[in-house]
């Protein structure tokens, strides 16, 4: 029973680790130039194909992590110059035009590559499993993945937290008209913030490519999730990414255990929905103040 | 060094500032006055570029900076103490002046020995989040972090509003010694009348958002005041 139990809350760690993944580069767009990108899943989604033409290629994951980093914080970089830059004070506008760029991507996609499914695997060293408790295997994948989120946060952290980019940042997330007069350039922080979040996405699609098959719908899955996830755990503190991420992936993982994956699933969004009415913004949210 | 040229300021549809003028020479120090709602914040917001004006120009030494963004402006020298201090709450005091120092493109976040010595009491509670100290302090964190910005103009509102005599009346002596000491003009909305006699060269007086008395401080007589400034 304990080895079961102790099983199930590891395979969470493992789908939390996912989702704060794919939460990280929303969370930071979010949280710092207030745009709800809803084309965030479609980045995740061409990150995803980015890996999967570098498999093409002969690459692995190793290679397709900064060239997915690159390639979705381009496309980050065009769509916020040709698009957001210019509705960044109409949020509902920035959902609607964010929206229609995703549905943009995936057709595109669809032209490029096809209706087909593409698989990627996972690079040679990652291949296998260990038993870490009883008999059930746990993938190096998995592990990988964890790995990889625990980087993805430190990096955040250490860009927000450490540097004199992010100083400007955490200025600008708070006062946007006085950080302009102090002199910094709010729009190019902007900027910069929407192409570091692409680019976690594209990093996000490289490394979840190997855990499902890539197809141009793939996105939406993993924007529902990502969604969810900053929701209840609030965009004001980064903190928000991983506590929302585990309260899900565990939540998820053990009600699954109890009873079965529907009702897990339907226990969480309750749950949810029950969190976001006591914190309305989020657990880590902060009170905005004018 | 500034020069405002008949400027049209509005916020979203209703017309605040009409043809409003002003000049302010190097090294001045310049009171704005008014009543409630006269116009005076949204003069300051005009020439940070908060609320650029729709007509009219804005000259910083002959640099016309009327329709800059708020940061290029903040790069030409003008520096801003805004109404409500504005400092960021949940930066450290000194992070909150390093933001003036990056802003200003200095490369090291090394904070000038000058800034300490206007303000002594903030370097012990450097460490502290700004968010949580006293009014004083944080008024004090504002001028100083606009002093850090090294500015040619500083732009003061109320810097005093709803401080204790004690610190009101540090506060006012720094004032006094900005512009011989940090090479600087000064624009200064404030309410007590005593110390804008006492420090200012020149004064504006407006009321619903124009200009309706201007000129040398000596002008400024109980009638003037009496007839613009008494409610």
């Amino acid at each position: 029973m304990t080895q079961a139990l102790i099983s199930q809350i590891l395979i969470g760690v493992s789908v939390t680790a996912i989702l704060v993944i794919s939460a990280i580069g929303l969370a930071v767009i979010f949280g710092v130039a207030g745009v709800i990108n809803m084309a965030h899943g479609q980045f995740i989604m061409v990150g995803a194909y980015t890996a999967a033409v570098i498999g093409k290629m002969g690459g692995n994951t190793f290679v397709a992590i900064p060239v997915s980093f690159v390639v979705v914080a381009l496309l980050g970089l065009a769509v916020e110059r040709g698009v957001i830059r210019w509705i960044y004070d109409r949020p509902l506008e920035t959902l609607l035009a964010t929206w229609g760029v995703g549905i943009i991507l995936e057709v595109v996609m669809k032209l490029i590559f096809g209706p087909e499914l593409y698989y990627v695997g996972a690079p040679k060293v990652l291949a296998g499993s260990v038993h870490l408790v009883g008999r059930l295997p746990y993938p190096y994948y998995r592990l990988f993945l964890i790995v990889v989120a625990i980087l993805m946060v430190a990096a955040t952290f250490y860009l927000i937290f450490r540097t004199d980019f992010g100083l400007k940042v955490r200025a600008v997330r708070r006062n946007r008209a006085m950080s302009g007069c102090l002199g910094i350039d709010t729009a190019k922080i902007d900027m910069m913030i929407f192409m570091f979040g692409s680019g976690l996405a594209g990093i996000a699609g490289a490394v979840l490519a190997p855990i499902k098959s890539v197809s141009t719908t793939m996105g939406f899955r993993y924007a529902v999730d990502s969604y969810m996830t900053i929701v209840l755990g609030g965009v004001g503190n980064l903190w928000g990414v991983p506590t929302g991420g585990g309260l899900i992936g565990e939540g998820e993982t053990l009600l699954a255990y109890k009873f079965n994956s529907v009702i897990g699933e339907l226990l969480v969004f309750i749950f949810i929905v029950i969190a976001i009415r006591v914190f309305p913004r989020g657990i880590f949210g902060y009170q905005e103040r004018r | 060094m500034l020069k405002i040229t008949g400027i049209d300021t509005y916020y979203g549809t209703s017309h605040i500032l009409h043809g409003v003028s002003l000049e302010i020479g190097e090294g001045e120090l310049v009171a704005v006055l008014g009543r409630n709602g006269a116009g005076k914040t949204t003069l300051l917001r005009s020439i940070t570029g908060v609320n650029p004006p729709r007509n009219g120009a804005i000259h910083l030494d002959g640099i016309e900076i009327t329709r800059l963004k708020s940061h290029e402006r903040a790069h030409l020298g003008i520096g801003y103490v805004p109404q409500g201090r504005q400092i960021i709450p949940d930066l450290t005091v000194e992070a909150n002046i390093q933001v003036a120092l990056l802003g200003r493109g200095r490369k090291s976040r090394a904070i000038p020995p000058y800034v300490y010595e206007y303000f002594p009491a903030l370097k012990p509670i450097g460490g502290r989040k700004a968010g949580v100290l006293s009014g004083g302090q944080q008024q004090q964190l504002a001028i100083a972090r606009a002093l850090a910005q090294e500015p040619k103009l500083l732009l003061l509102d109320e810097p005093t509003e709803g401080l204790q005599p004690s610190v009101v009346e540090e506060i006012d002596d720094i004032i006094k010694r900005i512009p011989g000491e940090r090479d600087c003009s000064v624009l200064l909305v404030e309410q007590n009348l005593d110390f804008v006699r006492d420090v200012t060269q020149k004064f504006t007086i407006l009321d619903t958002g124009r200009i309706v008395a201007q000129g040398e401080i000596g002008e400024l007589t109980d009638e003037v005041v009496k007839h613009h400034l008494q409610v």
